[in-house]
């Protein structure tokens, strides 16, 4: 029988899952763990990226306005209106989510460079209104002092009690993502990706599934960008840049372009690798340069390409 | 005032139009973005910088050998970034490009240090008046080297087997491969020609604002990326008009509304043309 | 299986920078790449140079003093890694640094969490010393500056009609605001207020509206390195209207890069390099022995956050904790810095004397009516 045995991809996940749930306490350095939180963020918004660009196909520059609106939404709400931090949290991804449209609505009109260019321009006109609209985000001044989080009773205050907050609503995200990546929907975006006439041939209302692809994105954005403004307790508009775009459009793919497994990884490489290089002080944006070409050079179509991931996710251990 | 604002819109726009001869050129053989021109075109400025300045070298002839430095430039670049991905994904490519800027922003950094350097070029930067209107030498310059090179490149593409080459390429790399083209050596050519000129905008840069430093290439070559798109992708003259219509309308809207949004305005403005021309100002129907 | 031995390997590198235990070091958070790294590049000069002659000088009873100099790019979210890296490091006893508001903004929880000093050269942001107790600036702020600087154009220079042109973030905020509240507050009328985004490097559009309100002086709140562009693009407007602003434009730089369009600018700073002052002379000198070349404000406010720090280590009796120098910082009096005599204040600002300087000959010389 072809079905017995077991996903080799399932074991993997739940050895991750165990190690993440127990990593705090085989690891004590505050620095490191802060490190961690940061990654996982950064895996958030990789694997939302991957949706919008590696499985549908969308040549998206513009990411970091769905991170900075998701924060800032987050960050006023708490700071002037003192509202709860899971309504802020969850307005912060809806907020995003909403822009998401405003940038998917084009894609009805508009393909490739030109889709790119305006989502690139979109990127620089959040993050300028950001630095301009004094009067409500503080403009350049950025907002300090976001309080620490506090639902149901339980207040999250250190490096660890951040790390299982962020840490939850990365599998979250995970499972959500997975279960929308490779399912009938996800078929039918990577169908659009691939031959979009074809698509609509077939029936399927292509713009519907491009626009909602983008508002999904944004909405776990703007998730990672609450979790960001909560979890530094003070953000700016210095961290929502074009160049944020970028590098989390090289996560995506340096890990592999539509592929869950590869956005992970591509996430968790960058994120670390500025850290790594610190010692080498101002030689170490030179390595991380570098390591960007190499990898590229070296697997064209990232770490873990989308059909190494496919494969990888029909592994069997067991049975036959 | 209001004819002194659109001469420094035009020559702000003239500015971004330098840059996007050499991104376009480079965009159309192979469809695809080199998010290291900007580097290049730093490159080429600081190669300059270090000949007038250390060297004691004539700045014309600075300007020359900073332009062929810049073309061998991009010969490796193609050789390193491009050629090995060829038949990979774009995205690969891009993500290639980004590297090799990256790295060659902070090797900057590490050779000629983080400050500004200027050269000093008293007769270039001296200006006058011309019906209440300051004009300066280099804006001069800056016009008529722009036309040069737009005409030059024109030549080029339709007057020489090169150009051909490299027309027929962009239009269809298998086919033209078929047909007894070359396609390496006429790729690495658009490349070479390409980041020539994106070293010579460079320089002018870098002499216009009195200003060499290792982050100088990241602005302009954003803005050529976007003057490329609104004038059409392929066409170069439609670059230059992009460029020249972005930084007209930048000017203008930091001059009558703030230039806190200037920026988000010109943006505005490319957003609003692609949603009335999906293919650019002056772009025909083409599937990238 | 791939995955798990890249992180291992990263894992490697990350602690390979723990290097072996026994001195004790300052931390120093600054920009040594991306947009400003000129500024964080003089910092790691001013500090290095600080603890070099510190160390020559036998150290504190044989105990040298060290440097980790770690880069945030400009970018809080790094500064904010750096400053857990920092107080998890327990040799490190204070931090200086960093050059951007914003990045100290962002660290300033952690060090205030942890109990460690954070000794910022240049933020000048109200909030940041509102942080916390552990939070220091040895800048004079805005506060003090900006209506200097009004006295400076109004009472000195005798202008009436000022244009502020300023950089749009923290810092370029609060320097026009004092100034205007400042100018306004002796009689002055502000002709114009203009703001422009970092990085953007062409001034004419705003340079020309301001040429039709005919302001008599131009306040310019930005860096020298900006001032200089600025100040070629009105020569090539044909502009005559004089300039003055911070001690941010205080530099040689300024002049290199600027010629003789910066002829005639007027500007305040707590450091001045051709000052009789034997401290400053001696740091000038040894400053350009070791760099060849004239130290600029950013520079000297480093040597002094440096210095601050060494001589509160000197007062503390006993062992050294983090909790002690910060009681020592507060408990200086009249530190004698290259930026002038230094004390905190309650809330952990300072104030100090600032010189009123003009561009003459090609040279920064003190104003003297």
């Amino acid at each position: 029988m072809e079905k017995r045995g077991f996903y080799l991809y399932k074991l993997i996940a739940l050895i991750l899952l165990v190690l993440g749930i127990l990593f705090p306490l085989l690891v004590s350095d505050q620095y490191v763990i802060r490190i961690i939180n940061m990654t996982f963020i950064y895996i958030i918004l990789s694997m939302s990226l991957n949706l919008i660009t590696g499985v549908t196909g969308q040549f998206h520059l513009g990411h970091a306005a769905f991170y900075g609106v998701g924060a800032y939404i987050a960050a006023l709400l708490s700071v002037k209106l003192h509202v709860s931090f899971l309504f802020a949290f969850i307005a912060g991804g809806i907020g995003a989510g909403f822009i998401g449209l405003l940038i998917g609505l084009p894609t009805i009109r508009l393909r490739d460079i030109y889709l790119t260019v305006t989502t690139l321009g979109f990127g620089e006109i959040v993050r300028l209104i950001l630095l301009n609209w004094v009067s409500v985000t503080r403009g350049p001044m950025g907002i300090p002092g976001i309080p620490y989080p506090e639902f149901f009773g339980i207040k999250i205050m250190s490096q660890i009690d951040f790390y299982y907050l962020i840490f939850f609503v990365l599998i979250l995200s995970v499972v959500v993502l997975f279960r929308i990546t490779y399912s009938r929907y996800g078929d039918i975006l990577r169908a659009i990706r691939e031959n979009e006439l074809a698509a609509k041939t077939l029936g399927i209302n292509t713009t519907i599934y491009k626009v909602t692809a983008f508002v999904i994105g944004a909405l776990f954005a703007g998730l990672a960008g609450a979790l960001f403004a909560y979890f530094s307790a003070y953000i700016s508009p210095d961290s929502f840049t074009f160049a944020e775009s970028i590098n989390i459009l090289a996560m995506v793919v340096i890990g592999g372009l539509g592929s869950m497994p590869g956005a992970i990884l591509g996430a968790v490489i960058l994120a670390l690798a500025p850290e790594a290089f610190r010692f080498l002080a101002e030689y170490r944006m030179v390595v991380v340069g570098l390591l960007m070409l190499g990898v590229i050079l070296w697997r064209h179509s990232g770490l873990i390409g989308e059909q190494t991931a496919i494969k990888f996710m029909n592994m069997k251990i067991g049975g036959k | 005032m209001f004819g002194q604002q659109i001469v420094n819109g035009l020559a702000l726009g003239l500015t971004y139009s330098l840059t996007a001869i050499g991104f376009t050129l480079i965009f159309g053989v192979l469809g695809l973005i080199n998010f290291a021109h900007g580097e290049v075109y730093m490159m080429g400025a600081f190669i300059a910088f270090t000949l007038v300045a250390f060297l004691g070298v004539n700045y014309f002839v600075a300007f020359l050998l900073a332009i062929a430095f810049s073309g061998l430039m991009g010969y490796f670049l193609e050789l390193i970034a491009f050629r090995p991905l060829r038949n990979a994904i774009p995205e690969a490519t891009l993500i290639a490009t980004l590297g090799v800027s990256t790295f060659l922003k902070e090797f900057a950094n590490i050779i000629w240090g983080p400050e500004v350097h200027t050269i000093n070029t008293p007769f270039l930067s001296s200006s006058f008046a011309l019906g209440g209107i300051q004009i300066s030498v280099i804006q001069i310059v800056i016009l008529i080297v722009s036309v040069l090179l737009m005409w030059g490149l024109q030549l080029i593409l339709y007057k020489t087997k090169t150009g051909y080459a490299i027309r027929a390429i962009s239009q269809d790399m298998g086919a033209s491969y078929l047909m007894g083209v070359n396609v390496d050596n006429t790729i690495a050519m658009t490349f070479v020609i390409g980041s020539a000129l994106g070293g010579a905008a460079g320089v002018l840069m870098g002499t216009y604002y009195g200003a060499f430093y290792p982050t100088m290439g990241y602005m302009p070559g954003l803005k050529a990326f976007v003057a490329m798109v609104l004038g059409g992708l392929t066409s170069i003259p439609g670059a230059v008009i992009g460029g020249i219509i972005l930084g007209i309308s930048e000017t203008l809207a930091g001059a009558y509304i703030s230039a806190g949004v200037q920026d988000a305005i010109s943006f505005l403005i490319l957003i609003l043309i692609l949603l009335f021309f999906p293919q650019g100002l002056s772009g025909k129907k083409r599937s990238a | 299986m791939k995955k798990i031995l890249i992180s291992l390997l990263l894992f490697v590198f990350a602690f390979s920078a723990y290097a072996m235990a026994g001195d004790l070091y300052f931390g120093l958070s600054a920009p040594l790449t991306g947009d400003y790294a000129q500024y964080g590049e003089v910092f790691k000069k001013g500090v290095e140079l600080a603890l070099e002659e510190f160390n020559e000088k036998g150290g504190l009873n044989g105990t040298k003093i060290k440097l980790i100099a770690m880069d945030s790019k400009g970018d809080p979210k790094e500064a904010a890694n750096i400053a857990q890296k920092f107080v998890m490091d327990k040799r490190i006893i204070a931090e200086i640094g960093d050059f951007t508001s914003t990045c100290c903004l962002a660290a300033a929880p952690i060090y205030q969490r942890a109990g460690l000093v954070q000794l910022s050269p240049t933020s000048s942001h109200p909030d940041f010393t509102k942080q916390g107790d552990y939070m220091f600036r040895n800048i004079v702020t805005q506060e003090a500056e900006g209506p200097y600087i009004a006295a400076y154009a109004y009472k000195d220079l005798g202008k009436k009609r000022a244009a502020v042109i300023y950089i749009q973030n923290d810092w370029g905020i609060v320097a026009k605001d004092n100034f205007i509240k400042g100018f306004k507050k002796l009689g002055g009328t502000i002709v114009a207020e203009e703001k422009f985004n970092p990085g953007t490097k062409d001034y004419t559009n705003i340079l020309t509206k301001i040429k039709g309100k005919n302001p008599d002086i131009i306040y310019i709140a930005m860096m020298y390195s900006e001032a200089a562009l600025l100040a070629k693009q009105m020569k090539k407007l044909g502009m005559d209207v004089p300039l003055i602003g911070t001690g941010a434009l205080y530099s040689p730089k300024l002049i290199e890069l600027g010629g003789d369009a910066v002829e005639g600018l007027y500007c305040t700073s707590s450091f001045y390099p051709y000052s009789d002052n034997p401290v400053v002379k001696s740091f000038v000198e040894k400053y350009k022995a070791k760099y060849g070349q004239i130290p600029n404000m950013f520079a000297a406010q480093a040597y002094d956050a440096a210095g601050l720090l060494l001589a509160a280590l000197k007062s503390i009796n006993g062992k050294i904790t983090r909790k002690k120098v910060k009681e020592a910082l507060e408990a200086i009096k009249d530190y004698p810095g290259v930026t002038g005599l230094t004390t905190f204040d309650k809330n952990h600002n300072v104030k100090k004397q600032l010189t009123k300087l003009v561009v003459k000959n090609g040279d920064f010389v003190e104003f003297k009516k």
